[in-house]
Order: structure tokens, then C-alpha cells, then sequence
């Protein structure tokens, strides 16, 4: 037993040490006005279920880490390019973006997307809006209706609000407080879909070094039942859980 | 901000917008004025030196200098700017740190284009990855400094090039038959009296400038139209100010700003322009010869 | 005859060819203005003798020729049409003792009357800017116009322009004077302010070379009168045989049909 703590002591230094010689700063990047996956809070900081995640993955990983934002239409090649590490931003990982970029296991289940939209009887064949770049949009193409893209997804709401679509199609986590809290404005329409295989880091395809470190902390989170914990706290009991 | 703040949501009325309007990401939102209006300071001095070397340039009688002033106004312009804010910024990044990369890492083995990847080694990132978080936004405005200037530098440069061709031969005779040098006659004639021919055209490149600061949110660096619509948009309860969606206000703000600024502008700008054309063969040169006759 | 010598003309320009492309303007023309001597230059327009002045002061080059300005002779590079003077300095040192009064009066728009009359001197000449103020208000005095010495340009009638832009020529203090058309842009009344310094300056003895379509100004001030057509000299002698005994038919006609 005292032999198996200096051990741990003994790779707990030499990971410590390791980790002071390389001296590496991981950027995480992210999009900052996805709540509450991440936003940036009233203090100007960012915020969310992703802003938790990462940090405490970080510190499983014993990485030093520092939050950017950067616009969802330009977050992978700025990640190819170098400008951050990795990103965290609520991206579904789908098999179209894991051709250019490498993704980690997933820390957020395949979730359900949904239509929202201002009376239960509307076309969902119509004009639907969704964020540009998203898993979503790809879907509401091929579902034959007309796509409406927007820069941000708060905006894809807002276009049903001012009539400019008639559903906006999301993240059934990210619209169902904005429809909770809409004073019976909005409402789910239709059935939830399943897209994708969840959410996860994503990351360069070369740097596998890093990606072995986060998909063990991910683990890690998954098997003492943090991961969960955070879950829930962000998204409410009722959302699906590992 | 104040301690009566601790609890938002447990506040009301004019104590909550004072809160409100007080928060760290409305201060933010402030600080980016401040951001927009260095930008201008800097980037207009720097588009002006860029277009002035650009005109001077494709005056020379050496031709390749000429040719190399006249390529950098009509390709520059000829670029639409949005993809210049896009492309321009990425490949000068790159550039940068693939020569710091040559300097710093000699003996680096790993290819640095890996597909669509690019990997400099770390030493060779451009602020280090270990730099804290203000060395990356100075850089990122840097580079929108830099970005402004080539774009808007060549803008002027056209400007300028016309300007300068508008200055009369025979001022410029005059001034060769009293003895001056080329130097001496682009010096002290041409170059003082080009201004009143360049002013109308550099206004309007100042105005659309001012219009252009939004274009800054591509080169990831937060302005007041990026704050205007984060701050917006409607907030729900994971948020401690929740707020239906109000960036229909937050925009009238930035056009009443916009508007304010283009006034003052236009009232320097024909300030400047008075005092430019006093005895100058121009119409408002003319103009001014009557009243005093 | 040694460059120091009172005998050496100002100018001396000699066999003097010039072309624009095809056309030749000058088909070999001499010119002698010797020190304290006034020469008009006449003819209709077209005949040359604008370009035959601009040629004395280098802002013309010709293609064939020689031009001495005070015995010393141009040095030229290259031939025909390539033909330029070999030597900037040179060039300045010509300019600066020829200073010229053109037909538009050309004073620098964005310059004062003062700081158009200093101009030169201080920059070119690189004199004291002190000394050259008290010489260019001077100056200013001396054409009557002292009081418009922080007027601009653009503020002043065409007569006052044309005398501020002989003083800017008077304050380079030069060997010689070069008008070129003096009077011709000036209404009636606004000509003979100008005309009149012109003449006090002849009678002064300054040496000067003076274009002019003005037969009047050219028959009492000059000392040598010279009719160019077609880029010839067609006729030259005192103003007094010219005008009152020319022998060729061109003079005759010329002469007849600029009194009508």
C-alpha cells in the first residue's frame, strides 16, 4: 500500500514536472452565444455547461488552460491554423467535420434536435431557420424545406419571433429553456430527431497526444459520474445522461 | 459592480438597469468604443502613409516601382474586402509565425503544412501559446491595424494618384524654371497643393472606414456591433440579467453613435477643406476670390 | 571672350533646331542678348517665339544647336529627340539667373504673395529667410503691391498677380529676365499697371528677353526686336527700323494686321 502511494506520489511529480518542462498552454475555443452550453456571462466571462466541462477536464489532463471565443463560421480552420487547441462549442461530432478534424469521445450524449415554432400547426416543410454550419442546417436542407441560415443561434430564434421563418430547428437543450421561459410564445413542434453521435472536443488530427489525454479525463469524468452531475445541473433532470 | 448588485435577480427597476448597465460584459461593451475609436486613430495615419508611398510609387519614373504602386491600388481593391478579412489575415498569421518557425525551430523535421493543418513548433507561435491573454488581443488588433491600413491605404493611394495628376502643370513648371529640383518641386509644390484635390475623395474613404470597423469581428477582435448584438439578444434564465430580445435598442444606440461620429467628421472635414483651398484654382478657391473682390 | 567679360552676352543661342515629334518649331535661330539689353521677341502665334524663350532657360530641350548662357555653353547628352542636358547643376545654375514671368502669371496657389516671392531664394538659392523677407517686401514695394504681402494668390485682380510674380522673378536677383507674354492674358485696363513696371525695369538697363504680341511696349523698351515666322527669323534689327522701315512682306502684313 505505502509502496502503491509513493508511486502514485512519485508519476503525480514526474507528471507535474512533465508538465512544467513542456510548459504548454491548451487554448480552448469556443463560440460564447450557445447557452447554456457556453455563453459569456454578465461578468464578460465565459460561461455554461462547456466552460465546467473544460476546465475540469483540464485540470484532470493537468493542462494548463486558457478560454478564447472565436465565430462558429470560422472555428475549425481557425483551429487548423493553429489559433487555439481545441474546440469546445456544443459541435455534434458528425462524420462530414471528422474528415478535416479529429474529435474526442463525446462528453454530452447524442442529443435530440427540435422544431420550435410560433403555432402547432406549422409547416416544418416551409421556410425553417437554423445556425449556419450546423448539423441542424445540413438536416433542415435535406428535409426539403426552405433553410434559412443564421450567423448565431440566437438570431435563428429570433427569426421565428419576427415571422422571418416558421420553425427554427436547434439543440433541443439549447431551445427548450428559451421556449420554458417564452410565456407560451414558442413551442415544440413536432417529433425530436436524433442527429449525430453527441457532442465532443474537437481537435487537430496530429496532435493525438492531446487527444489521448482528453478522451482520459473524459472517461474519467464518465466513470466517477461528474460528467452527469454537471448534466444535470445545465440541462435539468430530464435530459439524457451517460 | 456596487454591492447592491450581488443578487441581480433579487432587484428591480432602476436598481436593476443601473446593475445592468453596469455589468463586466456592458463594460466590455464600452471598452469596445474605446477599441474602435484607437483603430481609427491609427489605421487612417498608417491607409494615408500606405497610399501616399503607393501614389509616389506608381509616379516614379522607375518602372518597376511604378508598376509595383499601381498592382498594389488595383489588385487591393480589386479583392472584395470581406474575403481580404478573411484570407489576407490568415496567410499573414501564417506567414508570420512559418518565419519565426524558420528562425527559431532550424532544426524542426515535421512538415509544417499537414493538409489542411498548419504546425509551426511552439516556440514559434506568434504571441507564444503561453502568453497571457492581452498579448493575443494586441496582436489580433494589430494585424486589423495592419489588414485596415493595406486596404484602405491603397483606396488612398488611388486617391492621392489622382490628386497629385490634378495639380496643375504649369504650378509645377514654375517651379522647375525657378530652379528646384524634382525633389524639391514634389516637396514644396505638388505635395501641399494635391491636399484640396485629395480631400473629397479622403473624406469619403474616412466615412466608409468609420462604417468598415464592424468588418474587425472577423479579425476576432470585439466591436461595438459584435457587443450590440451579444448583449441583445434575449437572455434566458442562465443568465444573470434575463432579457427578451433587445438588440433592436442596443442598435439604435450604435446609429445614434455612428451618426454623431460622421457629423463630426463632416464638420472637420469641411473645416480642413476651407483652409485647404484658400488661394487654390479650385471652385471654392473662386468662390472665395469673389467675396474679397 | 572670357565669361567675366561686360561683353559676354547673357544669352547666346546659336543655330537653334526644335521639333514637337514631326513638327519642327525652330529651324535654326539665333539669339544674342547682350548685358542691359532688352530683346522682343515677335511674331503671330505658332511662329515659335514662346518656345524659342523657354529653350533660353532650358524648359524646352532642342534637338540641335547651342545655347551659352553667360559664354558658358550647354553640355548635352544623347542626339536628336534624346538630346538633354548633361548636367542638373548646370541646368539650376541657368535657371536660377533666368527667372521667368509667364502669360497666366502661375503664382503657387497654396503660397501667400510673401511666402510666393521668397519661395525660391530660400529653397533654391538657399539664402537667409530674414534678409529675403526685407528683399521681397521690397520688391513687392517696387511693383506696388507691398500692402497685399499676406494676400493669397487666388485673392488678387490678373494686373496685381502679374506684378506679384515679377517681383517673385526680381527677388532671384538674376543676370536676365525672361517675359512670356506678359500682358496678353490681362484685360485693357489691368495691362498698363503691368506694362508699366515692365518699361521702368528696361530703363533700369536690366537685361531681359520679352515675348509680347504688344507692339507698343515692344517698340519703346527694347534695344533689338526679332520677327520669327514658321520657326525662322524673318526679320531682326533696332525697333525703330522694324517698326517704321520693314522690308520684308511677312513684317509689312504682320505689323498691319496687329494695329487694326
Amino acid at each position: 500500500m505505502k509502496k502503491l502511494l509513493l508511486a502514485t506520489a512519485l508519476i503525480a511529480v514526474s507528471g507535474a514536472a512533465l508538465a512544467e518542462s513542456h510548459g504548454q498552454t491548451v487554448r480552448l475555443g469556443t463560440e460564447g452565444a450557445y447557452p447554456p452550453f457556453n455563453f459569456i456571462n454578465d461578468a464578460g466571462e465565459i460561461a455554461g455547461f462547456e466552460r465546467e466541462v473544460g476546465d475540469e477536464l483540464c485540470a484532470r489532463a493537468e493542462l494548463t488552460c486558457e478560454w478564447v471565443t472565436n465565430e462558429w463560421d470560422s472555428i475549425i480552420p481557425n483551429l487548423q491554423s493553429g489559433n487555439y487547441d481545441v474546440i469546445i462549442a456544443g459541435m455534434s461530432i458528425t462524420k462530414e467535420r471528422d474528415e478535416v478534424i479529429d474529435f474526442s469521445q463525446n462528453y454530452f450524449p447524442p442529443a435530440a434536435s427540435a422544431y420550435v415554432a410560433l403555432t402547432a400547426d406549422a409547416d416544418l416543410k416551409g421556410t425553417v431557420s437554423a445556425q449556419v454550419s450546423t448539423i441542424q442546417a445540413g438536416y433542415v436542407a435535406e428535409s426539403g424545406a426552405t433553410l434559412l441560415e443564421f450567423a448565431t443561434p440566437d438570431e435563428s430564434v429570433a427569426a421565428v419571433r419576427n415571422g422571418e421563418a416558421v420553425a427554427v430547428f436547434a439543440d433541443k437543450d439549447f431551445l427548450a429553456p428559451i421556449v420554458a421561459e417564452s410565456n407560451g410564445e414558442l413551442m415544440f413542434v413536432g417529433e425530436p430527431v436524433q442527429l449525430g453521435g453527441g457532442v465532443g472536443l474537437g481537435l487537430r488530427e496530429s496532435d493525438t497526444e492531446l487527444k489521448d489525454k482528453l478522451n482520459a479525463a473524459i472517461q474519467s469524468m464518465k466513470d466517477d459520474g461528474s460528467l452527469n452531475a454537471l448534466i444535470e445541473k445545465h440541462f435539468g433532470p430530464e435530459t439524457a445522461k451517460f | 459592480m456596487f454591492a447592491a448588485c450581488a443578487d441581480p435577480k433579487a432587484i428591480e427597476g432602476l436598481t436593476w438597469a443601473a446593475c445592468y448597465l453596469t455589468s463586466g460584459k456592458h463594460l466590455d461593451f464600452y471598452w469596445s468604443f474605446v477599441t474602435v475609436l484607437m483603430l481609427l486613430a491609427i489605421t487612417a495615419p498608417a491607409a494615408l502613409a500606405m497610399g501616399f508611398a503607393g501614389a509616389t510609387a506608381a509616379r516614379s519614373r522607375f518602372l518597376p516601382l511604378s508598376l509595383l504602386g499601381k498592382a498594389y491600388a488595383a489588385i487591393v481593391r480589386g479583392v472584395p474586402d470581406i474575403v481580404f478579412f478573411l484570407f489576407f489575415v490568415i496567410a499573414l498569421d501564417q506567414g508570420i509565425e512559418w518565419m519565426k518557425h524558420q528562425i527559431v525551430c532550424p532544426d524542426w523535421t515535421e512538415p509544417v503544412r499537414q493538409g489542411l493543418e498548419f504546425r509551426v513548433c511552439p516556440q514559434a507561435k506568434v504571441p507564444l501559446g503561453s502568453s497571457s491573454a492581452i498579448w493575443h488581443q494586441a496582436y489580433g488588433f494589430g494585424l486589423a491595424v495592419f489588414t485596415f491600413a493595406i486596404v484602405f491605404g491603397a483606396f488612398a493611394a488611388n486617391v492621392l494618384y489622382g490628386a497629385m495628376s490634378a495639380v496643375p502643370r504649369s504650378q509645377l513648371e514654375t517651379a522647375e524654371a525657378y530652379g528646384m529640383s524634382q525633389g524639391q518641386v514634389f516637396r514644396r509644390i505638388l505635395v501641399p497643393q494635391m491636399w484640396v484635390y485629395a480631400l473629397p475623395g479622403l473624406s469619403n474613404l474616412w466615412m466608409i472606414l468609420i462604417k468598415a470597423t464592424p468588418l474587425l469581428f472577423l479579425l476576432g477582435v470585439k466591436d461595438i456591433v459584435y457587443w450590440a448584438r451579444e448583449l441583445g439578444g434575449s437572455k434566458t434564465q442562465a443568465y444573470e440579467y434575463p432579457h427578451p430580445d433587445w438588440r433592436l435598442w442596443y442598435f439604435l444606440g450604435l446609429l445614434v453613435f455612428y451618426l454623431l461620429f460622421t457629423k463630426v467628421s463632416e464638420i472637420v472635414l469641411a473645416r480642413l477643406s476651407a483652409r485647404l483651398s484658400h488661394g487654390q484654382a479650385t471652385a471654392a478657391g473662386e468662390a472665395m476670390r469673389k467675396v474679397a473682390a | 571672350m572670357p565669361a567675366d567679360s561686360p561683353d559676354t552676352p547673357v544669352i547666346e543661342i546659336r543655330d537653334l533646331h526644335k521639333c514637337y515629334g514631326p513638327l519642327e518649331v525652330l529651324k535654326g535661330v539665333d539669339l544674342v542678348a547682350p548685358r542691359g539689353h532688352v530683346v522682343s521677341l515677335i511674331g503671330s502665334s505658332g511662329s515659335g517665339k514662346s518656345t524659342l524663350l523657354r529653350c533660353c532657360n532650358l524648359l524646352e530641350d532642342s534637338q540641335q544647336g547651342e545655347v551659352r548662357f553667360e559664354g558658358e555653353a550647354v553640355r548635352w547628352k544623347g542626339e536628336g529627340l534624346a538630346r538633354h542636358p548633361a548636367d542638373r547643376a548646370q541646368v539650376t545654375r541657368i535657371r536660377t539667373n533666368l527667372s521667368m514671368v509667364f502669360q497666366q502669371f502661375n503664382l503657387w496657389a497654396h503660397l501667400t504673395i510673401l511666402q510666393n516671392v521668397m519661395e525660391a531664394p530660400v529653397t533654391v538659392l538657399k539664402r537667409d529667410p530674414k534678409e529675403v523677407e526685407a528683399k521681397a517686401r521690397q520688391y513687392l514695394a517696387k511693383v506696388g503691391i507691398e500692402d497685399k504681402a499676406d494676400a493669397w494668390p487666388a485673392q488678387l485682380s490678373g494686373g496685381q498677380q502679374q506684378r506679384a510674380a515679377i517681383a517673385r522673378a526680381l527677388c532671384m536677383e538674376p543676370r536676365a529676365l525672361l517675359f512670356d507674354e506678359p500682358t496678353s492674358a490681362l484685360d485693357p485696363e489691368l495691362e498698363q499697371e503691368v506694362v508699366r513696371v515692365i518699361k521702368a525695369l528696361a530703363d533700369e538697363g536690366r537685361t531681359m528677353i520679352l515675348v509680347t504680341h504688344d507692339m507698343k511696349l515692344a517698340a519703346d523698351c527694347s534695344d533689338h526686336v526679332i520677327f520669327l515666322h514658321q520657326g525662322r527669323i524673318e526679320e531682326e534689327g533696332p525697333p525703330a527700323s522694324l517698326f517704321g522701315n520693314p522690308s520684308s512682306d511677312r513684317l509689312r502684313g504682320f505689323l498691319s494686321a496687329t494695329a487694326a
